[in-house]
């Protein structure tokens, strides 16, 4: 497919079975100097290679084989997140609260003017955004963590509790001057400027009392 | 007749005066007169002869009676009735020919019994059946005013007594055939109904009464008692004896009445002969004047055999025919000869039993009964006749007796029954036709009694339900669905207190356990009188209609539902889509190609493109225009002519089930003798099945009045028709009044706005007119209009 932009652009993906619509929406979105992807049907899209790039899908509810909706429970079940604006010949209101309540960004009826697709459009790709730059500092959190030393997951979980050096160095059997040492390790590989700082990558990460991290 | 009685008192008179009594002799101690009252009609004890003095057995023993105690007897023969009350009020000393019972014992002392009398219940001959007291029911009764026996027969259960004066009374009413039924003492009947000479008009049963007769004296009045009884006991039983011959001799038959008295005169004469010599002669010219008139009695005699419509032959005793009327000829076919030896036992040619057996004459019942004296009665025989044919006869023989007993012939009398039996075994037949037809027809026939017994089944009923006769009899209703079963009751309770025929459905148990259902239909048989006797009834089968007619409703919920379908949803789903799909990518492209030139370096290739594609889709979505106006305008219409008043009812019937669901009421009105158009009868029935479920939804929502929706049909012009589907519905919004017909405009969640639109479309297309009108009530009308003649006939 055409690609106007660097490889950090967003794209939009479209799948709809009339080639007419996919050809004007191509058109359209291009004109506005983002990159688009064209789609016949629901298999043909989830056979595609994606990047990670910001994206969205503008998703035609009546589809041949597996339909709109259900290509969207598809996506949320393989924990494929992306933001799906849905189109429609004649939607009705059962049919658009599902696909809202799934997570849809909007549910247009065909046929809708420009500022109503690409305001949905630019919705959607920086939700994707937000919500991709939220999972990669989790990652990145989650790696720094990974690189704790079994002693120093315990120690961190006891400090972000507020407990004393004194303290955690009875409750784990050891000299305090060793707590102190490690808890500076600790500091040091989460790159934590503060305590408090500390506090929130814990509960960023759920470490609560005794249990283990989110993941 | 009173010569006579003078004879018989002679004799009585020369009998009694050598009796010396003892009675006789203490009755002079105390000379007196007796007074006795009695029957003045009660032959032969008390009557009065035809001169109006009273006589019989009592008056002759009461004279005996004077002679030998020497007291004066003063008889008073009256009403029976008047008799008791006068004796009970004390007017006379003794009453005669009493019968002994516990209420007379109240003022009545009475002598020992003198004579048992038997009352028996005398009948006209044809009546049959009358053998006792009990069989006497429902039949009026004569019987005597003050008779002892009406207090039995009412206890017997005889209700309609009617009473007379006296005995007398009693025949002459018998003899008048005012009535046929009547009790009286034998003696008493026997004499007078020979005396009427009606004595074979009647029969007798069996005595059903015994009765002692009597005398009575006041109560406590011993000395007249011991008085009466004294005397009597001191007559000689042979003087008794012959006072009672004499009088019971009168009753064997007439003529022999005039044998005993001549025989009496003959007696008379031997002892008195000088005296007699004049009665003598006197005798003698009525008995030649008798046999006079015999000769003549026995030329009407043969007169009437000669007309009877009877066939009768007499036979001696060796079965030679002596004599035969005209019908025996006819019946024989044949005339033989009177007295020729060969002609024996009978006329006939051949005789035959009823079953087709030969029987030679001499083992007939003629010859039977010559050989045995036993009559023979209502025996029937095959006669076959010179000609070949045969006949049934029904025969009666008596044997004929001279005087001592002594048999010298037979008397036959027969009848030509065959037609009677033809038509009998034809009856038979058909009757057996009947019973056959009843048991086969493939209904269940039944009959019950007013009381709702079981009278009859039919074989079928019983085959059906498996149950025996007796089962059935006994619980009827057994086989009635458990569902049914108290609805059904009630209804039928209701109509037969009502008299009424009806029907009913209700399930019936099959001998195999299967319920089927079945029409129940009966009706009343009355009497003359209007009374219910019975009720017929049938119960078929319509298990198979019933499904037929579910099948059938399924079906017109599926047409109906298919026909609605059809047009305003299948059709009109794909043309909005396949409409709305150029038409969304026409709107993007013109955007995309604005966008495209609006850049600062517009990009004319892809602007150009655009416009392309705007046109192409444009052709398109045009192109799916075009293809619905011709599915609906030119393409398939059919015009064919019919009745606008066919599919007008084809769609009420189409739509009745959904109508009874929303609880809506539809009418037809429709204007008589409209004509016929010519149109296309499927598109028109869309039209107005389109108008019709509009209405019907629209009324769905009327909760505050009824939901009316009538059809109305009339014409318009002299070649136009009008058609209107009028509701009480809630109406349409002023404002989108004037859209209602564009496409894609509805107020309906699920609609799509395309049927009023479609439906214009059609009529249209039909030189029509379709409108929409707000009622002056509540509600629309929808009305078109549509020429008569179709729009080919432009």
């Amino acid at each position: 497919m055409k690609t106007a932009s660097p490889s950090t652009a967003s794209i939009v993906f479209v799948v709809d079975d009339d080639p007419s619509i996919r050809e004007a929406l191509s058109s359209l979105i291009r004109s506005v100097k983002l990159d688009v992807e064209t789609f016949s049907s629901a298999q043909e899209f989830l056979q595609h290679d994606r990047s990670d790039r910001p994206a969205c899908l503008v998703l035609d509810v009546r589809l041949p084989g597996l339909n709109g909706l259900e290509l969207q429970q598809r996506l949320i079940r393989d924990g494929v997140h992306l933001p799906i604006i849905f189109i429609t010949g004649h939607g009705d209101i059962p049919m658009s609260v599902r696909a809202m309540k799934a997570g849809a960004v909007e549910f247009l009826t065909k046929p809708f003017r420009k500022r109503d697709l690409l305001g949905a459009i630019e919705q959607a790709i920086e939700r994707d955004q937000e919500a991709s730059a939220q999972r990669k500092d989790l990652d990145e959190l989650l790696a720094r963590y990974d690189s704790l030393t079994p002693r120093e997951r315990q120690v961190m979980g006891s400090v972000v509790k507020g407990r004393l050096n004194k303290q955690i160095a009875a409750e784990l059997g050891t000299a305090e001057i060793t707590v102190k040492v490690q808890r500076g390790r600790v500091m040091k590989k989460m790159k934590a400027d503060s305590l408090a700082s500390l506090i929130l990558m814990a509960q960023e990460l759920g470490i609560g009392a005794g249990s283990e991290p989110w993941r | 007749m009173a010569a006579l009685s003078v004879t018989a008192a002679l004799i009585l008179t020369m009998l009694a005066l050598d009796l010396p009594s003892a009675v006789a002799q203490t009755a002079v101690k105390t000379p007196r007169t007796i007074r006795v009252v009695m029957d003045n009609a009660y032959a032969p004890y008390s009557f009065q002869s035809d001169e109006g003095k009273s006589q019989g057995i009592l008056i002759d023993q009461w004279q005996a009676w004077e002679k030998k105690t020497g007291i004066k007897v003063e008889i008073h023969a009256m009403d029976w009735a008047e008799a008791l009350r006068r004796m009970r009020a004390g007017e006379f000393d003794v009453i005669d020919s009493i019968v002994e019972t516990s209420e007379r014992l109240d003022y009545f002392d009475f002598t020992a019994a003198y004579t048992l009398i038997e009352a028996s219940i005398f009948f006209r001959k044809d009546i049959s059946g009358i053998t006792d007291l009990a069989s006497l029911k429902g039949f009026p009764v004569g019987v005597k005013k003050g008779d002892q026996h009406i207090d039995q027969l009412k206890a017997g259960g005889v209700t309609t007594l009617i009473l007379f004066q006296n005995n007398d009374e009693i025949i002459e009413a018998a003899k008048q055939h005012k009535i046929n039924v009547f009790v009286v003492d034998d003696p008493s009947a026997l004499y007078l109904l020979n005396k009427a000479g009606i004595e074979r008009e009647f029969r007798q049963s069996a005595p059903i009464f015994r009765d002692e007769l009597r005398r009575a004296v006041r109560k406590g009045d011993a000395t007249t008692l011991r008085t009466v009884s004294e005397g009597f006991a001191a007559i000689q039983p042979g003087e008794l004896k012959q006072i009672d011959e004499k009088w019971y001799g009168r009753t064997i038959n007439r003529i022999g009445v005039y044998l005993t008295y001549a025989g009496y005169a003959m007696a008379v004469a031997l002892l008195l002969i000088a005296g007699l010599a004049v009665w003598n002669r006197t005798l003698k010219k009525r008995i030649l004047q008798r046999t006079a008139a015999l000769g003549e009695s026995e030329q009407r005699f043969r007169r009437l055999v000669e007309l009877m419509p009877v066939a009768v032959y007499v036979c001696d005793t060796s079965g030679v025919i002596q004599t035969y009327n005209h019908r025996a000829v006819e019946l024989w076919g044949r005339e033989p000869k009177f007295g020729d030896t060969a002609e024996r036992y009978c006329g006939s040619l051949r005789l035959y039993s009823p079953d087709g057996k030969f029987v030679p004459h001499e083992k007939s019942k003629m010859a039977e009964a010559l050989k045995t004296g036993v009559e023979v009665r209502d025996l029937e025989v095959v006669m076959e006749r010179p000609d070949g044919s045969r006949i049934t006869v029904l025969v009666n023989i008596a044997p004929l007796r001279k005087g001592d007993g002594e048999l010298t012939g037979a008397m036959n009398c027969f009848q030509d029954i065959t037609e009677r039996k033809e038509s009998e075994n034809t009856l038979r037949q058909s009757e057996r036709q009947l019973q056959l037809v009843i048991d086969k027809i493939p209904v269940m026939a039944w009959i019950v009694l007013a009381d709702g017994s079981v009278d009859f089944l039919n074989q079928r009923w019983l085959e059906y339900t498996g149950l025996s006769l007796r089962e059935a009899i006994k619980q009827p209703t057994s086989t009635v669905h458990p569902e049914d079963i108290s609805r059904a009751i009630d209804k039928w309770n209701r109509h037969m207190a009502a008299g009424k025929s009806f029907e009913d459905e209700m399930r019936l148990r099959r001998a195999d356990g299967e319920y089927r259902w079945f029409l129940v239909r009966t009706a009343p048989l009355f009497d003359e009188r209007g009374n219910i006797l019975k009720w017929y009834g049938t119960s078929t089968d319509i298990e198979d209609q019933k499904r037929a007619e579910e099948a059938l409703r399924e079906t017109q919920d599926a047409l109906a539902h298919v026909a609605r379908g059809s047009i305003v949803g299948e059709l009109t789903g794909s043309i909005a889509h396949e409409v709305n799909q150029p038409l969304g990518a026409i709107v993007t492209n013109a955007e995309a190609g604005l966008t495209w030139l609006s850049d600062e370096t517009p990009n004319l290739n892809e602007a150009r493109e655009a416009l392309h594609r705007i046109i192409r889709d444009g052709s398109r979505a045009s192109e799916v225009v075009a293809r619905i106006r011709s599915l609906l305008k030119n393409g398939r219409a059919i015009e064919i002519r019919f009745g606008v008043e066919e599919i007008i009812r084809e769609i009420i019937a189409l739509t009745q089930n959904e109508a009874q669901r929303r609880k809506v009421s539809v009418q037809a009105r429709l204007e008589p003798n409209l004509p016929q158009i010519t149109a296309d009868r499927v598109q028109l029935q869309q039209v107005l099945m389109n108008l019709v479920m509009n209405s019907l939804d629209a009324l769905t929502a009327v909760a505050d009045r009824p939901r009316i929706l009538t059809i109305l049909a009339g014409t318009d012009s002299p070649s136009s028709i009008r058609v209107a589907v009028q509701d009480t519905g809630p109406g349409i919004d002023p404002q989108r009044m004037k859209d209602i017909f564009e496409p894609f405009q509805t107020t309906k969640p699920h609609g799509l706005g395309l049927g009023l639109s479609i439906s214009r479309s059609i009529v249209q297309a039909h030189r029509g007119h379709l409108r929409v009108r707000r009622n002056d009530g509540p509600g629309v009308t929808f009305e078109f209009t549509l020429p008569v003649k179709g729009k080919s006939a432009i």
